[in-house]
């Protein structure tokens, strides 16, 4: 833990908070003054200090205790149980055993295609993190354990706290300004069609201007002000990762994917951007003072650059060896490790990620659909059929086969099941079995497929029935196969051994 | 004022710093102790869970590969002797012994693609997977606190404290990751 | 997903890593955008032939987009008589009449090139199975 960047953070919120307030109350009565009649400007501008004023309250109520359900809100995020995704609840738990945490933070999970969390709450005890459905399908688990554990550390860092204001804040002066631009276009637009243009109308001319550039000059001045400041952070927070996680290449590899992803946040907006793990809006706002995050190429490399363990200590040396920046990301005297840090095995993962973006886009859309209610069936015949929960029959007659199947409507469905279901589906087609003999043969139920086998090195083989991928052993005795997929048997003809040495499994 | 006055004094003064500075070191020492009985009491939880967890796996992997009982017994004994270990060294080999069967296992049900594609084996595995990382990351937390421990034991002057009342150094987890080692090497182009 | 001709609820089916929505009440099958793409490329395609949109005068009635329930285009299958609703943003509407049609034409004579760009092929093999594999 960076207690200075606790205790900065902490500190910064404050001032945030006195800003902002100062801001909007100075704005709102430039506005007010511009607006109204020039015989009263100063009564008018009082009102419109006032509204200001209550709305940098009610904002600031907001952001302090209702944030979370706001942001989320906002993002349509949705509470994840332990059926609905075990492996996303065990990562979360690992990592918060790791980082020592107080309280399990609550889990949620975005309908978006593209990969991207983002974590809210003003203390650890009271956290969220949130993962995008398109995350989930597209990391495997070291990457997804690296993305939560950045969180954990934004958490830890309790940079979420400052965020959350000045996300809150940041909506609010953006909300104010729109309102005045609209107001100020309505009124432009009946003086110019009503053409009564009263000699008064002169001295509200310079306040029109100044409030004017106080509207545009404002929100600008909050990006750059609130965006300049968090780029620290993503650096510390890659480094608690790589500490909590003990495996910078999780995170490493997981923001590789991220940015080679092309699908964009679609629902994420502007005042949530800075949350992300990864910019979302990261092909508008390159880099420069409106960047809210580092360039992702830069974390990646520092990441990859810890050869020789994973503490806190390593991270830093990577940052300055590769950023060949002067001065250090933190002070050393914040530095509280006391060992050091070995970096661990990548772990070995039952659901191996997809290999497409084609695949993994499908993949996200599954996951979203299985946390909305989604009934999945799997037809002998090979085909998936997925069915909206107001779906209104309770029996659903195969398109292709016919074959009649009952809709289980069990709530969210286990979003690991489905999961691994459409992997298996999306066996490669180039490994589709081809028979010599046969020439393709006639699938049908209960079929007989023929496969060669080369004993002593390892294959791959799809059923042809149903696509059912499989991954034969070298050490494979067996003759034959029934794929799970579809109940078809596979048989394997021999070929001759071409002496097992290159690949050989033991141990 | 004596010149025996002032000296009494001064060792008197002398005296409480001493006093102050043992009773702080051994109530330092002290939370370190129960800090580190802590993070074992989290350790042997997850080591629990692991040995819980193992026979439901075997049992699983029975209904299809009724070849490899040599696998499954080595696990299965691997498991029986990690659960009676009871010292901290014992504990070490047992789980490291039990890590590398496991692996073993894991490794020889590749040749198993219907077990692999097993709904509830996947969940046992992640289950599985989860269990190593908790322990891992638990035993990270302990050695951590055992390094502290074991640094005020040595070091002067909080040795003098330690060995007053009789603290001795802790014992670190050590948990050899051997059995990624014996996983099969599997490269698809 | 509503059907744009019956009201139907969708099914959505997954074939050969292609996903499309089917209705089970008038047998229509809509294909996304994004899936389409995805079968073009895989066909090594640039996009499916269709005729520029506005040039088709039908009488058929217009549909509504089952996405976002504007009206969609009237479309024709170059060199063919297939005439499809398409949504410029969203993707393509079959009817189930216009299905069969396809059907036919391109299982007819495969020796012609794929005009549909591959998509003849995966619907044949997701409503008819049993069906020869092609390699
Ligand atoms: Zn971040
Ligand atoms: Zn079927
Ligand atoms: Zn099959
Ligand atoms: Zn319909
Ligand atoms: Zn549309």
């Amino acid at each position: 833990m960076f207690w200075s960047v606790i205790a900065a953070n902490k500190r910064k919120t404050v001032l945030l908070i006195v800003l902002m307030g100062f801001f909007l109350i100075s704005s709102g009565s430039m506005i007010g003054m511009a607006l109204a009649d020039a015989q009263h400007p100063y009564a008018a501008g009082l009102i419109g200090a006032a509204a200001a004023g209550a709305v940098w309250v009610v904002m600031l109520l907001v952001s302090l205790f209702a944030s979370d359900s706001v942001l989320l809100g906002l993002t349509h995020a949705r509470e994840v149980t332990r059926d609905m995704y075990p492996q996303l609840i065990n990562v979360v738990e690992e990592m918060v055993i790791a980082g020592s945490l107080p309280h399990m933070p609550r889990i949620f999970v975005v309908d978006d295609p593209s990969p991207n969390a983002f974590a809210v709450g003003k203390s650890p005890e009271k956290s969220c993190i949130c993962v995008t459905a398109g995350l989930l399908a597209l990391c495997d688990r070291d990457e997804l354990q690296g993305v939560v554990a950045h969180e954990i550390g934004h958490i830890m860092n309790r940079d979420v706290l400052y965020m959350t204001v000045a996300a809150t804040m940041l909506g609010s002066i953006l909300f104010i300004s729109d309102m005045f631009v609209r107001s100020f276009r309505y009124t432009s637009t009946t003086r110019l069609a009503s053409r009564s243009r009263r000699a008064g109308g002169g001295a509200a001319g310079p306040l029109l201007i100044v409030s004017l550039l106080l509207a545009i000059i404002g929100p600008i001045l909050a990006r750059v002000l609130y965006f300049s400041i968090s780029r620290r952070r993503e650096y510390l927070a890659d480094a608690t990762s790589a500490r909590l996680t003990r495996y910078p290449e999780g995170l490493a590899s997981a923001l590789e994917k991220i940015g080679q992803s092309p699908v964009m946040l679609s629902a994420a907006p502007s005042a949530v951007a800075p949350f992300y793990t990864v910019n979302p809006y990261r092909q508008h706002i390159s880099s420069g003072a409106f960047a809210t995050h580092p360039p992702l190429s830069e974390r990646i490399q520092i990441l990859r650059a810890m050869s020789h363990g994973a503490g806190y200590t390593d991270y830093l040396k990577a940052y300055a060896r590769v950023t060949r920046r002067r001065r250090a990301l933190l002070p050393p005297a914040d530095l509280t490790e006391r060992g050091k840090v070995d970096i661990r095995q990548a772990s070995r993962d039952g659901c191996s990620a997809p290999a497409t973006r084609a695949e993994s886009l499908r993949r996200a859309r599954d996951i979203i659909r299985a946390l909305n209610d989604f009934a999945f069936i799997t037809c002998a015949c090979g085909l998936r059929i997925k069915v909206a929960p107001e779906y209104p029959k309770d029996r659903i007659a195969c398109p292709r086969c016919s074959r009649v199947h009952s809709v289980q409507r069990s709530g969210a469905a286990a979003v690991g099941s489905v999961l691994s279901a459409s992997s298996a589906m999306g066996a490669p087609a180039a490994a589709r079995v081809v028979c010599p003999d046969q020439g393709g043969g006639h699938p049908s139920e209960r079929a007989v497929q023929e496969a060669r086998f080369v004993p002593g090195r390892w294959q791959k083989i799809a059923c042809e029935i149903c696509g059912h991928g499989y991954e034969i052993s070298p050490r494979f005795s067996g003759k034959r196969l029934v794929c799970s997929g579809c109940g078809a048997v596979i048989r394997f003809s021999r070929a001759a051994g071409q002496g097992g040495g290159s690949s050989d499994i033991s141990a | 004022m004596s010149a025996g006055t002032i000296v009494f004094i001064f060792l008197a003064v002398i005296a409480v710093a001493v006093l102050i500075y043992v009773v702080g070191a051994y109530n330092a020492l002290v939370i370190l102790r129960n800090q580190i009985k802590n993070a074992w009491s989290q350790i042997e939880v997850q080591l629990k869970r692991r040995h819980d967890l193992i026979p439901n796996l075997v049992e699983v992997a029975k209904g299809y590969m009724s070849h490899e009982r040599q696998t499954l017994e080595a696990v299965t004994q691997a498991r029986a002797k990690a659960a009676g270990a009871k010292s901290v060294s014992d504990i070490s080999r047992a789980e490291t012994a039990l890590s590398g069967a496991i692996g073993q296992f894991l490794a020889v049900v590749e040749n198993y693609p219907d077990l692999k594609a097993n709904q509830n084996f996947l969940a046992l595995q992640e289950e599985l997977t989860t269990t190593e990382n908790r322990i891992a990351f638990a035993r990270q937390a302990y050695n951590d606190q055992v390094l502290f421990l074991n640094n005020k034991v040595e070091m002067f002057p909080s040795n003098i404290v330690a060995g007053m009342f009789g603290f001795r150094k802790g014992q670190f987890f050590e948990l050899e990751e051997q059995s990624e080692r014996a996983a099969p090497r599997v490269s698809f182009g | 997903m509503k059907c744009p001709q019956c009201s139907d609820i969708l099914l959505t089916l997954e074939f050969d890593r292609i996903e499309i929505d089917y209705c089970p009440g008038c047998r229509g099958v809509w294909l996304d955008a994004g899936e389409l793409g995805i079968l073009l490329e895989r066909d090594g395609k640039e996009a499916l032939l269709l005729s520029a949109p506005g040039s088709v005068r039908r009488k058929e009635k217009k549909r509504a987009c089952p996405i976002c329930s504007r009206g969609m285009e009237k479309v024709l299958m170059t060199g063919s008589d297939v005439l499809l609703d398409e949504c410029p943003s969203h993707g393509l509407w079959f009817d189930g009449g216009e299905l069969s049609k396809i059907l036919e034409a391109e299982c007819g004579d495969r020796g012609e090139e794929d005009r549909t760009g591959g998509l003849a092929r995966l619907l044949d093999e997701i409503f008819t199975p049993g069906k020869e594999e092609r390699t």
